[in-house]
């Protein structure tokens, strides 16, 4: 009696499979595919690692980084203009210091996209921030959640979940070490110049073991840098205790004093 | 001569937990019946409206029957449908819960089987028709009508004629109120002020109806309460607490929510007998077009909600909106608005590179070997920016003001650990010369 010949797990046919069982499929040694639309984040090297080609919506993206108001507006800044477009709006929930409206202006912020919602106690960051991704906000929420447990993230995730708008928590490198709900968590840090470090610790496909060093350069300071501290970090200059009486001008680099060399001595 | 009518018949709320002491008066539910048709009037005890030619407004009468019916529920009333406003009266008086709806069977069916109360012109003659034998309004209709005419007055005619569609009924309709005041007496004294809540839902389903009558939306509504007798000497005779919404509105489960955090902040005095509700400041309300397609739908809609939430529990402070203004100095180019801003406010005359996290105020930073440290020692990449200005500016008006004029050297500098950096060099400050940290380019 024949028996029908059972496909090898190398040639396994994802098609053979139902619709919907087929596209929650993916190889473990892929980066995962797109569950819902994705954000460019403006780092090609970065999208290229980010499952679906970008920060994803109807989902919580969580950003470690060492300490607060670090490299917040430098990782996400060159994605903002697409998420910002027709006057759609930033909300700020609890950030760790006052945001500067004029600096954010020149990210292409205008102050009427900004909403900036102070909140103290833990209870209350939670519950702002889920009220805000309940109610399905068009823009973009960058909530800072220091402390937080995995249940109540998990409950922030359920709710981004009808979110059409990216969601970002900005919590501290050392909860790394807990379990996160969140599908997508991204550890920045600082490298040399003007680099940022960044890991991806967790992400839906295979896990990446490499350190991706992306150049984000503050946008408002790209067109009054000098080439020389563009490319290469700059010598270590000190600043001389006497006013600079001629100095008039930014882009100009402070003068060698006798004090850098008492410095490298 | 036949129209859709609905009657709507007080009855006190059954199942709540906290009893209303008495059902609600006919003058409000008829107001509230004003958003669904002009044509209301008060009829002996109930109120009855015409409903036929509000069909196509709210779709098609059967969604139109499910708002009246969910609206009554709310408000706790008997609710019954007949083509004769009398009839509708007699069938929510006399009719069961399965005859609630005068449509079902052809009207001179439902009607013959009600007994003579039903019409009250009729339930006058209840003693003598009993005695002819007459037990339901069939009964009646059947005896001759010359009989009818001469030995009743003509007001039993008249009525029975206009209750099965044979003679036309004219009611004196309803003129809606100028402005919105609504008045609950509460069964039990309420001790807590969250408690008044359930209440104040009611009056606030009234407003809603109000609202929608005028085509208005409330920005700020009032509620009042009025402490019984019973109350300590330094109570006082009540309380009341405004709430206030940045859109219009009739949306009553926004303005409950909105009124529950209010209510939760406050503490009563006294127990509470009666409340009020006034529509304290209403603006016309642009109504959206439905649109066939969801998406256009406009987004932000319930952000805009929430917001509101969030600042009525947390303070109205907590949402903050920047507001640009032409200054140099980095503390004053910016302040914070907890209202939504009335202009786009033209951007900063200031196109230099500035820092996008500031601090409260700056920090004066450690130097070592004459060099600025901040977690690290600070490589000073570019500057300095001069800063100088608000001879004019100072900090109050009182004495101990100290004049907010700044002299600075702004520098970019960038630390080790902390990134790129915003600190500054007074400027003449003899000894007093330092560094400061201002702001971070995050």
């Amino acid at each position: 009696m024949p028996f029908p010949v059972r496909s090898a797990p190398s040639t396994f046919d994802t098609g053979a499979l139902p619709r919907h069982v087929a596209e929650a499929v993916w190889r473990g040694s892929d980066v995962g595919g797109a569950v819902s639309r994705t954000v460019s984040s403006g780092f090609t090297l970065l999208d290229s690692q980010l499952p679906g080609g970008g920060w994803p919506t109807h989902s919580l993206t969580e950003l470690l980084m060492p300490q607060a108001a670090l490299c917040e507006w430098r990782l996400l800044g060159p994605a903002l203009p697409s998420l910002i477009d027709s006057g759609r709006r930033v909300y700020l929930i609890a950030p760790p210091k006052q945001p500067h409206a004029g600096g954010l202006a020149q990210l292409g912020l205008t102050s009427d996209q900004v909403v900036w919602v102070g909140a103290s106690t833990p209870v209350d960051r939670l519950w702002v921030t889920e009220q805000i991704v309940k109610s399905d906000p068009a823009g973009v929420v960058l909530s800072w959640l220091p402390q937080a447990r995995p249940e109540q993230i998990r409950r922030l995730q359920i709710h981004a979940q009808s979110c059409d708008a990216p969601v970002f928590l900005f919590r501290p490198t050392g909860t790394l070490g807990d379990a996160s709900p969140v599908p997508l968590r991204v550890s920045v840090s600082l490298a040399q110049g003007w680099d940022l470090e960044v890991r991806i610790p967790k992400r839906r496909g295979a896990s990446l073991d490499d350190t991706l060093y992306l150049a984000a350069l503050p946008c408002s300071l790209a067109k009054v840098l000098p080439p020389r501290l563009k490319t290469v970090p700059a010598p270590l200059l000190a600043p001389s205790h006497q006013e600079a009486s001629h100095a008039r001008a930014l882009g100009r680099a402070a003068p060698h004093t006798p004090a850098s060399q008492s410095l490298s001595s | 001569m036949l129209g859709h009518w609905a009657a709507l018949l007080p009855t006190p709320l059954p199942a709540s937990p906290y009893l209303l002491k008495s059902a609600i008066d006919t003058a409000s539910l008829g107001v509230w019946a004003l958003q669904f048709t002009p044509r209301v009037a008060v009829l002996e005890d109930a109120v009855v409206a015409e409903m036929a030619g509000s069909a196509r407004l709210f779709g098609d009468l059967a969604h139109l029957h499910t708002l009246v019916e969910a609206g009554a529920v709310e408000l706790g009333a008997k609710l019954a449908w007949a083509p004769t406003g009398t009839a509708a009266l007699a069938l929510v008086r006399h009719g069961g819960s399965e005859a609630g709806d005068g449509f079902q069977i052809p009207l001179e069916r439902v009607l013959d089987a009600l007994p003579l109360e039903a019409i009250t012109a009729v339930g006058k003659h209840q003693p003598t028709l009993a005695r002819v034998g007459c037990r339901t309004l069939g009964d009646v209709r059947k005896l001759p009508r010359g009989g009818l005419s001469r030995r009743f007055d003509p007001s039993l005619l008249k009525a029975l004629d206009q209750a099965y569609g044979l003679r036309p009924e004219a009611y004196e309709w309803m003129v809606l109120p100028e402005s919105f005041k609504g008045r609950l007496e509460l069964m039990s004294r309420v001790e807590t002020a969250p408690a008044l809540l359930f209440g104040a839902r009611r009056l606030l389903v009234q407003m809603a109806g109000w609202l929608a009558a005028r085509r208005l939306g409330a920005t700020a509504f009032t509620l009042r309460w009025c402490h019984d007798v019973m109350r300590a000497k330094d109570a006082g005779t009540g309380g009341e607490i405004t709430v206030r919404t940045a859109q219009p509105s009739q949306n009553v489960d926004h303005f409950a929510r909105l009124l529950t955090e209010h209510l939760a902040q406050v503490q009563l005095l006294a127990p509470a007998g009666d409340i009020e509700l006034l529509a304290t400041e209403v603006a016309p309300l642009i109504e959206e077009s439905r649109s066939l397609i969801p998406e256009t739908l406009r987004k932000g809609a319930s952000t805009e909600l929430a917001l509101e939430r969030i600042q009525a529990r947390l303070g109205s402070g907590c949402v903050r909106r920047p507001v640009i203004t032409a200054d140099h100095r980095l503390e004053w180019m910016q302040s914070w608005d907890h209202a939504l801003p009335k202009r786009t406010v033209a951007h900063s005359p200031y196109s230099l590179p500035l820092p996008t996290w500031i601090l409260d105020e700056p920090l004066r930073l450690i130097e070592r070997d004459n060099r600025p440290h901040y977690q690290g020692p600070l490589q000073l990449l570019l500057g300095p920016d001069r800063v100088e200005g608000g001879w004019w500016h100072r900090s109050g008006e009182t004495g101990d003001a100290r004049p907010l004029n700044v002299q600075r050297d702004y520098w970019l500098a960038r630390s080790p650990h902390a990134g790129v950096l915003w600190v500054f060099q007074q400027r003449l400050a003899g000894d007093q010369t330092a560094w400061f940290l201002h702001g971070h380019f995050g």
